[in-house]
């Protein structure tokens, strides 16, 4: 069986998504379980976001979200290849979601961080996106399409 | 994983331009080591929480690291103001930080408590008026 693991990571480009073991053939049998993947290009389009920094592949994935302002709950609560949504734009920001694995940022209200934090983002290949949403918009927006929050404290 | 290594990091008090550098080169020279992404995740997020507190609070201080086949042990020494109640310290959303540092997204009191959380053995020996060392051990093979 194809590993959901090489999915997430991008190893595996083929396939269709029931073959997967969180595919939604296991979503319906362990809906507590169940897992959306989202590409950067998708998340894009629902937030109607801009892209700050590039990653080489908009279409790498991520399984899950976290939204904080709390640096130090982002590195608390948060897991691994998560997308990050947050208000904070220092770069700081970036420095923790180095440090916690974290995929991708969204930036909510139009809050652009400035160039340094922008090349460190670059130098450390972490996409940064900016939308106008507000953050419980841009929460609503992805928990609609399927993502969910890490399962520490429900998801 | 494989070899041992040891090494050191300067930090500055409120240099917050390079908050993190030396937690992101542990981080990098621990994947270059293989060492398990999990356990090397746990190493970066106590090192990054133990850094952040030295520039918050201190003037200046070291991040020294030691890295053996079964253990990964970080002693953070610093001359800052040290730490009046240890045990206070560690509970959560306990702080004593500044607004500036709150609106950098930490002093919300959750530091010393993640560290605790990522690590293995957590010591902590302060004196008031002189300085603290915090020193966290995560072992390999667990």
């Amino acid at each position: 069986m194809k590993r959901y693991r090489d999915k997430v990571e991008g190893n595996d480009k083929g396939g269709s998504p029931e073959t997967y073991a969180a595919g939604p053939g296991f979503r319906r049998v362990f809906p507590a379980l169940s897992v959306t993947l989202m590409t950067l290009d998708e998340i894009k389009s629902a937030l109607g976001a801009r892209i700050l920094a590039r990653a080489k592949d908009m279409g790498i994935r991520v399984d899950m979200a976290y939204c904080a302002d709390l640096m130090s709950d982002v590195l608390a609560f948060s897991i691994t290849s998560s997308l990050l949504i947050t208000g904070l734009t220092n770069t700081q920001v970036i420095r923790t979601a180095e440090v916690a694995d974290i995929r991708a940022i969204v930036f909510v209200q139009s809050k652009r961080p400035d160039v340094d934090t922008i090349a460190l983002a670059e130098e450390k290949r972490i996409p940064l996106l900016v939308t106008d949403y507000s953050m419980f918009d841009v929460c609503g927006k992805l928990y609609e399409k399927g993502l969910r929050s890490n399962a520490e404290g429900g998801g | 994983m494989s070899g041992c290594t040891e090494g050191c990091f300067f930090l500055t008090g409120k240099d917050f331009t390079n908050a993190g550098a030396a937690s992101s080169r542990l981080k990098g020279l621990l994947e270059g080591m293989n060492v398990q992404g999990r356990v090397i995740r746990r190493a970066a997020i106590a090192a990054f929480e133990a850094e952040m507190n030295l520039i918050i609070y201190a003037v200046a201080g070291m991040m020294k690291y030691y890295v053996t086949p079964d253990k990964i042990r970080v002693v953070v020494e610093d001359m800052g103001p040290g730490i009046e109640n240890i045990e206070l310290a560690m509970t959560e959303g306990y702080s004593t930080a500044p607004d500036y540092i709150r609106e950098m997204g930490f002093g919300s009191g959750m530091g010393l408590p993640n560290i605790k959380k990522n690590t293995d053995q957590l010591k902590i020996n302060s004196v008031v008026g002189a300085g603290t060392t915090l020193e966290f051990i995560i072992y390999l093979n667990r």
